[in-house]
């Protein structure tokens, strides 16, 4: 999955570490599942469109849905450049059936 | 690697419920959009000005109309750009006249708390906040805080923009004026929503958004002045009249007026009240929406409503918490994945979820509107179940 853009999420308390990915695929069933075991993977199959949490190290989170071209991440307070590297790498490794076309 | 639709049928679009309207209100009332595009297309009408072409009187029409809804007289209806800007006219103006010590309950909006932070310290006086007793304001509270300090002002919303409690602002203001004080509505939730009668709660000033319940359109509102109150003007400039004159005039509602109106807005927000005029059932429709959503949701385990005092008196406003779930995430979820629309947050009232006891990092706030269809409420409670017992 190649990252279009990152952005910071601003909310109503101050130091917000919430960042927003845009993707040039959406997240589809294997690329969710493909985050599990990086971290806690819970996997809501049975909502309208199925929404996944990853809670990882450090407290940082994944959140997104299925069919969407968006995540949200939670970076941990200590060494959040270093979390957001790695999970920059860990979303550009996964491979969805779009760029296995190209 | 397995595809999606090897595993799972592929996410349906869920439809959109939007539960969202105490933030602003969709849709709006019919005939706000005709308004606003007729306004736009006819040629240009600015009433006070002398190159008057055109053939109606939207700023007119829209003052009446307020003046008429809240029992006021039209010259005291100060046309803004929201309840915002009517603050900051309110707290400046009087921040001008000496020092503001203000007093504002811990239900405020920032649009009124940091207003009057801002007004108070610039003008060397003070900000002083008055608790809630029971998800109210707390009158033994206040009477203490008038009587151990100075204070100019009182400021308390008519209704609270988390909870929907409407406040005892009457009893509030009337303590307030034994003490000498000016008193401060702000009816932003409640106009709309509930009867709005600002001599009848004791409001010296009063303001107003179009764009809530009031079904208008954004950038609208009003400062509504009491029969007695005179403040100093904050804005000025331009008028299209006494343009001889080398100071602004101090004629109302001119006095703080100053610049081009937003005329499309207005003809809007005229166009909503007209259509409030023959639609009086409209707010009770939203009102037993709001009592039935919060019926509904009380039921589902897991979830626990901010404020669900018996018999209080409210605006269209269901605010939770859910366990296990952040209320941003929760909003995140409900909105994507099953595409209900509502508020996550401290929804810009930083005091008052303390205040009422709930935990300081917000709520999740449906508000429905008087459009809200029961299917709308069937759905939004469905899918609040559905994340509260989920399991993955």
């Amino acid at each position: 999955m190649h990252i279009v853009s990152c952005t910071h999420l601003e909310d109503c308390l101050n130091g917000s570490r919430w960042m927003r990915y845009d993707f040039d695929t959406p997240w589809d069933d294997a690329s969710v599942r493909s985050l599990d075991g990086i971290g806690a993977l819970e996997y809501f199959t049975d909502f309208p469109r199925p929404y996944f949490r990853l809670r990882g190290d450090a407290g940082s989170e994944v959140k997104g849905v299925l069919g969407t071209t968006t995540c949200r991440v939670l970076l941990p307070r200590h060494d959040g450049d270093a979390a957001q590297r790695a999970f920059e790498g860990l979303f550009s490794s996964i491979t969805t059936p779009t760029h296995e076309g190209r | 690697m397995a595809s999606a639709a090897s595993v799972h049928a592929p996410p349906r679009d869920p439809p959109r419920v939007y539960l969202n309207n105490a933030a602003t209100s969709h849709p709006k009332a019919p005939g706000v959009v005709e308004a606003v595009v007729r306004s736009l297309e006819e040629l240009p009408v600015e009433p006070s000005r002398s190159t008057l072409v055109g053939t109606s009187n939207p700023v007119g029409d829209c003052r009446s109309a307020l003046a008429s809804r809240f029992a006021v007289p039209p010259e005291r209806v100060v046309l803004t750009t929201g309840a915002t800007h009517a603050a900051n006219l309110a707290a400046w103006g009087l921040a001008a006249n000496g020092p503001l010590h203000a007093i504002a309950t811990a239900a405020e909006h920032n649009a009124v708390l940091r207003t009057l932070r801002h007004a108070s310290e610039r003008s060397g006086g003070s900000l002083r906040i008055a608790p809630l007793s029971n998800g109210d304001v707390d009158l033994e509270a206040l009477e203490r805080l008038l009587g151990s300090g100075p204070a100019s002002l009182v400021a308390c919303t008519h209704a609270s923009n988390v909870t929907g409690r409407v406040l005892d602002a009457a009893a509030a203001f009337a303590l307030a004026a034994s003490h000498g004080c000016t008193t401060l509505l702000d009816a932003s939730q409640s106009a709309g929503a509930v009867p709005v009668l600002p001599t009848a709660l004791g409001a010296d000033l009063t303001i107003v958004t179009g764009h809530k319940a009031l079904l208008g359109p954004a950038g609208t509102g009003a400062l509504l002045l009491g029969a007695t109150v005179e403040l100093p003007q904050v804005f000025v400039g331009g008028t299209g009249t006494r343009s001889d004159l080398q100071h602004h005039p101090t004629d109302l509602p001119t006095a703080y007026e100053a610049g081009t109106p937003n005329l499309p807005g207005l003809a809007g927000l005229g166009a909503a009240l007209e259509w409030w005029g023959a639609h009086p059932d409209a707010a009770p429709r939203a009102l037993r929406a709001a009592e039935r959503l919060r019926s509904s949701v009380r039921q589902i385990e897991g979830v626990h409503l901010v404020d669900d005092a018996a018999g209080a008196s409210r605006t269209p406003i269901v605010a939770l918490t859910v366990d296990g779930w952040d209320v941003v995430e929760l909003g995140y979820a409900l909105e994507e994945s099953f595409g209900v629309i509502g508020r996550a947050g401290l929804h810009c009232a930083p005091l008052v979820h303390e205040a009422v006891g709930a935990p300081f990092t917000g709520s999740f706030r449906f508000s429905p509107g008087p459009f809200t269809s029961d299917d709308d409420l069937d759905h939004a409670v469905s899918a609040l179940e559905k994340v509260a017992t989920c399991t993955s």
